[in-house]
């Protein structure tokens, strides 16, 4: 009888510390969410007020404020796609330093997206129906550019999770849909226009975004999104390792199927909105997960929210550093990203510490 | 005397092939529920070969039984709540806090993306109480010793409830202590009923702690029985050739007021 009240008082004991360290890891977090909605919040603001046009001027109020907002949701809708995609990148590598741009999806993305104004410039026109706007081809192209390319990268380096093969698969993979989408580009200059759409599109950036990319885009991010966070348990599992994961009862073979898809239809829904923006998918997530720690229904939706901020802030600076023209996009976020990168890759290398 | 068999796995005329070499050559044995059972043999002998392949992590040919249904005819989940494998060496090297690690045992009992139940929060209690881990619990995995991470994967594979449990070299880079605290709760997890199979070095650990030991060379069995007539001179030169010394091994057990 004491034996049996002195073991439960041990398990009372034991249980109400977890409690407390559960509560104070639920306040810690709901800190780190209200501070991400404060940012997110900021940043909008910032996105509506700074640019060379003035707002004062009645005329142009109204127009200018509606090309912010569709400029700030496309930055929403990249950067926390990015990000996003980030945090499921690491997990089914288990790796902190793989993103979507680092191994390659993002090339294959604006590959793809290069090769469907091509396709449909010279293949397509006339044929399909004149009602189909030509701005559909562009997030399928560059979801079906993602998916070739993470497949070739899983084909390759699915295995031993080696830093050095996935590294350098990513970066190999990186060059060889660059140097494929020059060469589409150096197709399109025979037409001036596509030419210059295709410029556009590859330097990246959020100014042309229009109200119909938006709208084709925001279902794939939402999608993405949601699936992301449903498989986030899947994720947690494979922290672990493929083995014992599966030997949890995890169906490894399909989870990394689907995580491939959701990884796929995250960077195209960016891509196509913003073009080829390196680092968001790296930065976000390891500063996040700093804050939250590695599990991934916890990380995710907060991913999203700082991806997002992130993302919108770097469009403000582009818009905002004085140049001749506006800087592109992809130079921010790479001239923040590049450094960041490095510090982690040091410091994993150091460690040898996964997700 | 109708019992049902209570041979908790049983393997039949098992070939495993890694590449082109053929590790296992026709591997048959049994584990029974209340039993230790003890995987023996030199390295190289198919030891950690024949653990993959029950826990289902390898291509085999031949029939591999758990719980008296055909392993291949199972669903993934199905088996992770029949049999709870623990591998030589983790994977797992992340800050996950140590209960969210335990969690994961339930897993299996999951269905749809719905979070724990209060008999999946119990189970997991039972689990971190058995598998000792209750000061760690508050912890991040990452920064406990290897020792303590070795008992946290343990107390995953308890918390699964599977009625077998195999572990793969549990004792490898554990001090003494450690080694018998790990067969005290093994020896109780026995006693409840389940098989625990063990993949061993040591053959004096076999000796000590197993009930049956099973010794493999070159991947087919030499010797399957009690411990004390598997683990004999005859078969000891044959296997390694190294002669048994019965009077030389070193003997230890825990002080009367327990692990430290």
């Amino acid at each position: 009888m004491d034996r049996a009240d002195a073991s439960s008082d041990t398990l009372q004991a034991v249980r109400s510390p977890t409690a407390l360290r559960a509560a104070g890891g639920i306040g810690r977090t709901a800190a780190v969410y209200l501070g991400l909605l404060l940012l997110l919040l900021t940043a909008a603001w910032l996105a509506l007020t700074v640019g060379h046009a003035d707002l004062a001027d009645r005329s142009l109020r109204a127009t200018v404020l509606s090309l912010r907002v569709d400029r700030l949701l496309a930055g929403g809708i990249t950067g926390a796609s990015l990000s996003v995609a980030g945090v499921v990148v690491q997990g089914l590598f288990r790796n902190p330093l793989a993103s979507p741009s680092i191994i390659g999806t993002t090339a294959g993305a604006s590959f793809g997206g290069q090769a469907a104004m091509i396709l449909y410039q010279f293949a397509l026109v006339g044929v399909v129906p004149a009602a189909l706007p030509p701005q559909l081809f562009l997030p399928l192209g560059c979801l079906l550019g993602a998916l070739l390319s993470l497949v070739i990268l899983l084909a390759i380096a699915r295995q031993h999770g080696d830093l050095v093969l996935l590294l350098l698969t990513g970066f190999i993979l990186s060059s060889f849909f660059l140097g494929l989408g020059n060469f589409l580009m150096s197709l399109a200059q025979e037409q001036w226009e596509l030419g210059r759409a295709m410029v556009a599109f590859v330097l990246g950036g959020l100014s042309g975004t229009g109200q119909l990319m938006l709208r084709l885009s925001a279902p794939l991010f939402a999608a993405g999104v949601l699936a992301a966070w449903f498989w986030g348990r899947a994720l947690d599992l494979l922290l672990s390792g493929e083995d014992e994961a599966r030997s949890l009862g995890l169906d490894v073979v399909a989870v990394r199927r689907w995580c491939v898809i959701w990884i796929a239809t995250l960077t195209g829904a960016a891509v196509s909105l913003g073009g080829n923006i390196g680092f968001v998918g790296l930065v976000v997530p390891h500063a996040l997960r700093a804050l939250l720690g590695v599990e991934h229904r916890r990380l995710l939706p907060a991913a999203a929210l700082g991806g997002a901020a992130f993302v919108i802030l770097c469009d403000v600076a582009a818009r905002a550093i004085p140049a001749r023209s506006e800087i592109p996009l992809g130079v921010v976020t790479g001239l923040l990203g590049a450094p960041i990168f490095l510090a982690i890759l040091l410091r994993t290398w150091r460690r040898g510490e996964h997700v | 005397m109708s019992e049902p068999d209570p041979s908790a796995i049983k393997v039949g005329e098992l070939h495993v092939k890694l590449g082109a070499a053929e590790v296992l050559a026709g591997v048959s044995m049994d584990a029974r529920a209340g039993q230790i059972l003890a995987i023996i043999g030199p390295n190289g002998a198919g030891k950690s070969t024949l653990a993959r392949a029950i826990a289902g992590l390898l291509p085999y040919r031949g029939r591999i039984d758990l719980g008296g249904q055909d392993a291949a005819s199972l669903e993934l989940r199905e088996r992770a709540t029949t049999l709870a494998f623990v591998p030589q060496r983790s994977q797992l090297a992340s800050r996950l806090p140590v209960r969210s690690v335990i969690e994961q045992g339930r897993y299996p009992h999951r269905r749809g993306f719905g979070g724990l139940g209060d008999g999946d929060q119990a189970a997991v209690d039972r689990a971190i109480a058995r598998a000792r881990v209750e000061p760690l619990c508050e912890r991040s995995y990452l920064e406990l010793s290897h020792g303590e991470q070795r008992r946290v994967l343990l107390a995953r594979a308890l918390a699964t409830e599977a009625p077998v449990l195999l572990l793969d070299e549990p004792t490898a880079s554990l001090d003494i202590a450690q080694v018998l605290s790990l067969y005290r709760t093994l020896r109780e997890l026995a006693a409840e009923g389940r098989a625990v199979v063990v993949v061993l070095h040591a053959l004096d650990d076999a000796r000590r702690f197993a009930d049956r030991a099973l010794l493999l060379d070159r991947g087919r069995v030499v010797a399957e029985g009690p411990c004390a007539e598997v683990i004999c001179a005859r078969h000891v030169a044959e296997v390694y050739g190294v002669r048994l010394l019965e009077e030389a091994s070193l003997g230890y057990e825990s002080l009367p007021e327990g692990p430290p």
